[in-house]
């Protein structure tokens, strides 16, 4: 891993700060994420914490970074554990990769970034649990999930504010 | 040399998490159950130590703050019985005074007082319904409080020893000689007893009124001596500081003395009050020999128990 995050010029994310950063993420989700929870959509700190440490280290770190992480989330979920490990280390990969094309940092850009990753995570996990059922599926995806995704988005955007402070 | 370039290193590390997932996912239920709670145990585990810690800490302070609250409520319930027990047995002693003193007592709640460091007057709930007039001592079982200044329907004012007017006949109490002089407040407020230069007097010798001058009957306490001295300015009298029988600040019910009609309260009448703690001061004529010379015998010693055991 690099201090930097490569080719957009921004200002680099130290290691110590990342770390802080997704120290408070792990907390959260195991301790926020359902109290903040509203009409079914939470906020996932998870992919929060994933989505900046890729774009900041790009496609390698994010891969390694979203395996573990998955790890994370699985073992808080206690079913078909991998399942967030596969789907956060395609995520990890696919961020990372897109800071090596994607050059603007701006907050719409975060969001639009986090949002599109927790709707993409979606599919896998509801797919997955819904075991072909597509009642099941349907109902949350197209209900919980985009309501989840701008949630996370807009509480990723104030959690990179707060606590790294751009 | 690496294995992998650069470039391929990024691929080759996903495909190989990805393929770890799929192992993982591809495992019998049982054993992805197993390993999802070892590593929830081992991701867990400090959470929960934190907030096992953080939950007693709190449990802690809510039950601290409990306690306090209680503490801080039995702390008021425990002054309030002491109040409550010091006016019970205030009020028994005034009792047991009022029932042994053979005068015409009037009984008066204190309803306000001046809160200054030495009150000078104070008012209380007697009034002319009750008979009271101006000029009427007023006294407790410790002795001598002040007198009525000013009578109201239902309340009185009383001018306390410790008013800069206030002065009273008094009679010392030594234990083979009597002497008179005139008990008044200093400017501080605290009391003396002015003697003429050859009286003789002692640190603890009782002072009660001499009955002179007709405001208060002979016999009521005063205090007594604590410290003697001459007069500075002029050197002709002496001057005893008088530690007060009554302390003021306590005071919740004091009496009135009422005149009796068929007596003349003035000195060297008969009127002999009887004070719990006090033998009578001897009279005009009695006579005096040794120490327990006056009549009714030690006059400076108590007649009976203190008040405090009626």
């Amino acid at each position: 891993m690099t201090d930097s995050i490569g080719p957009t010029g921004a200002q680099p994310l130290s290691r110590q700060r990342y770390a802080t950063f997704l120290a408070f993420c792990l907390l959260a989700a195991i301790v926020l994420e359902d109290p903040l929870a509203i009409g079914g959509a939470r906020p996932d700190f998870v992919l929060i914490a994933l989505t900046y440490g890729a774009l900041a280290w790009q496609a390698q770190a994010g891969a390694l970074l979203g395996f573990a992480l998955g790890l994370f989330r699985d073992a808080l979920v206690l079913s078909h554990f991998g399942l967030h490990a596969l789907g956060m280390t395609v995520l990890g990969y696919g961020l990372g990769k897109s800071r090596e094309t994607l050059y603007l940092t701006t907050r719409g850009v975060d969001l639009a970034l986090i949002a599109g990753a927790k709707l993409v995570l979606d599919v896998l996990i509801l797919g997955a649990a819904a075991s072909g059922t597509w009642e099941a599926f349907e109902t949350r995806f197209f209900w919980e999930s985009p309501l989840s995704a701008a949630y996370t988005a807009l509480v990723g955007v104030l959690c990179k504010r707060l606590l790294l402070g751009r | 040399m690496p294995l992998l370039p650069p470039a391929r290193r990024a691929e080759a590390i996903a495909i190989t998490c990805v393929a770890a997932s799929l192992v993982l996912l591809a495992l019998p239920d049982s054993r992805q159950a197993a390993l999802a709670r070892s590593v929830n145990h081992v991701v867990m585990l400090p959470v929960s130590r934190v907030r096992e810690v953080f939950g007693g800490y709190l449990r802690l302070r809510t039950e601290n703050t409990q306690l306090r609250r209680q503490l801080q409520g039995a702390r008021v319930e425990l002054s309030d019985t002491e109040a409550v027990r010091l006016q019970n047995r205030e009020l028994r002693s005034l009792l047991g005074f009022a029932d042994h003193l053979p005068v015409n007592l009037t009984a008066a709640r204190v309803i306000n007082r001046d809160f200054m460091a030495a009150p000078s007057v104070m008012i209380v709930d007697a009034g002319r319904a009750d008979n009271v007039t101006e000029n009427l001592p007023v006294v407790t079982d410790r002795g001598l409080v002040g007198k009525i200044v000013s009578v109201g329907q239902g309340t009185s004012e009383v001018m306390l020893y410790t008013h800069p007017d206030f002065s009273a006949s008094a009679l010392l109490l030594g234990g083979d000689h009597l002497e008179y002089g005139i008990v008044r407040p200093n400017a501080a407020g605290r009391l003396q007893l002015l003697l003429p230069l050859r009286a003789r007097s002692e640190t603890g010798d009782r002072i009660v009124t001499s009955g002179y001058g007709g405001a208060f009957p002979r016999g009521i306490p005063i205090g007594q001596v604590t410290a003697s001295q001459e007069d500075q300015r002029l050197g002709l009298q002496q001057i005893d500081l008088v530690e007060p029988g009554v302390d003021l600040g306590s005071l919740t019910v004091v009496f009135v003395l009422m005149r009796d009609s068929s007596r003349d309260a003035s000195a060297g009448d008969s009127l002999r009050l009887f004070w719990p703690g006090y033998a009578h001061p001897p009279m005009a004529g009695d006579r005096l020999g040794g120490k327990s010379s006056a009549v009714g015998g030690d006059p400076i010693a108590p007649a009976e128990a203190n008040s405090d055991s009626l």
